[in-house]
């Protein structure tokens, strides 16, 4: 099998897994008991958020943990709009939003909130003179993840944090989800950072919310005591571990990773989809883990399947559609329906090799031969 | 007349729309709006053919449809649409 769909979820690192699986024997208490070993795995908690904190340099933050994060998501927009309403109901956020921003923010409106979408230039920037212009007294909260899943724009952190400095009332979140283990980050001008373990090597299961100290949320899930007051429930102290562990090894010789990465990108997009005449880069400004690419003369869904068929894993985006072969943010950039339904994401990884993108364009070749 | 609008909560074209719509209905005082959720109802949605690109508005006039709007549109080319039809009805 291939698995080029590293940006959907990535398999579990092994020394991840081997953590989990001993500190479920080792300290298999519930944290909140004050026996011996509850109060050890309480202990253990503690020093992976340390270790959480010291690699993401978020000292100032509150590390709260989810189930993953969409959860985080709704946390993170739900709690801090529910909470802070009446300092306004105002909102501002981007198109290119994962479903569970979209999804949060379309039930804040129905809840009698106001959320503007911002404008995209043709690079997929968001246009910063139109987030200053849309911020009012009443806007609460700004919603801008630094990395589209679907083309990998980077919205560029340091203009929209430097705009958002003039404006106190305003708190920003940011979707990192496709950012963090993937970029190295400054975290320090935002307000709520919400990710998740899956998408760096970690286990499923396990999300994360950084709140700024001074922030107040209303809960999105109520329980009995956890480690933070904003999340009720039972702490899940192996998975807490294991995403502490998956992080420090995502950044662990990071610079070679991402080099290796970056690598493959050139040589698919330079060297390999050339060859095919029909194919189309959609987006070349953004990360080196994530390639959209349309062959004009496939639809999406099909291509996926056929190339599942040989074992050989893509994804296809379904943001505002209803039909898996077509996408609304490759419109967007593209202005182009053809490119649209016949667009596909190839996503990277430090473990990909060569010799599979050559596997991949391959048989592409064949199933496009195969059809025409 | 009468729209049926389809929506979904994770179709962030359908958050886009939301302002636009409330501008431009408003100047309309004879509209029926009817808002139906793509996943909730289903089966209602079902029966109106809706295509693969949401929002999309089907729109009434005396028991007939007599357009569908597909997607983003801005301000001012909903009002033109919402012209051409008060004007053709």
């Amino acid at each position: 099998m291939i698995y080029l769909d590293y940006s959907a979820t990535t398999p579990v690192n092994n020394e991840v897994l081997e953590a989990y699986t001993k500190f479920n024997q080792d300290y298999f208490a519930n944290p909140n008991s004050n026996h011996e070993l509850g109060l050890l795995t309480k202990q253990k908690i503690e020093e992976a958020t340390e270790d959480i904190k010291k690699v993401l340099g978020v000292d100032a933050f509150e590390v709260i943990y989810t189930s993953g994060a969409t959860e985080a998501n709704n946390l993170a927009l739900k709690g801090y709009a529910l909470s802070n309403d009446h300092l306004g109901k105002h909102i501002i956020t981007t198109p290119y939003e994962h479903s569970s921003v979209t999804t949060c923010l379309n039930y804040l409106e129905k809840c009698g909130f106001e959320v503007d979408v911002l404008d995209i230039d043709k690079t997929g920037l968001i246009d910063l003179d139109e987030l200053e212009e849309l911020i009012r007294e009443d806007t609460i909260l700004v919603s801008i993840a630094l990395i589209n899943s679907e083309l990998g724009i980077k919205q560029n952190l340091e203009k929209i944090t430097t705009i958002l400095k003039k404006y106190p009332h305003v708190r920003f979140h940011s979707d990192m989800t496709q950012a963090i283990g993937k970029q190295k980050v400054d975290l320090s001008k935002v307000d709520l950072i919400t990710f998740s373990a899956h998408k760096f090597y970690g286990l499923k299961g396990i999300g994360v919310l950084l709140r700024r100290k001074n922030l107040s949320l209303t809960p999105v899930v109520h329980g009995g005591k956890s480690t933070s007051i904003f999340r009720g429930g039972t702490p899940p102290a192996p998975l807490i571990n294991s995403l502490a562990v998956a992080l420090k090894l995502a950044y662990n010789d990071f610079d070679n990773k991402l080099k290796h990465i970056q690598s493959l990108y050139d040589y698919l997009c330079n060297n390999l989809l050339p060859q095919i005449e029909c194919a189309n880069i959609n987006y070349k400004f953004g990360i080196p883990q994530i390639v959209n690419v349309s062959f004009t003369k496939m639809g999406a869904g099909k291509l996926q399947k056929e190339l599942s068929k040989k074992h050989i894993l893509i994804s296809t985006q379904t943001a505002c559609s209803s039909d898996s072969s077509f996408s609304v943010t490759v419109k967007k950039i593209t202005s182009s329906d053809t490119l649209a339904e016949t667009s596909v994401r190839i996503s990277l990884s430090h473990l990909t090799k060569k010799a599979e993108l050559d596997e991949l364009i391959t048989a592409i070749k064949e199933i496009l031969n195969e059809n025409s | 007349m009468k729209i049926v609008k389809v929506t979904a909560m994770w179709c962030m074209s359908c958050l886009s729309m939301k302002k636009v719509w409330r501008k431009v209905f408003k100047e309309y005082t004879d509209l029926e709006i009817v808002d139906l959720d793509y996943d909730f109802n289903e089966e209602e949605v079902k029966q109106y053919n809706v295509g693969a690109i949401l929002p999309e508005l089907i729109i009434f006039k005396d028991g007939k449809e007599i357009k569908r709007i597909i997607g983003e549109k801005n301000k001012s080319e909903l009002f033109a649409i919402m012209g051409e039809l008060n004007e053709e009805n």
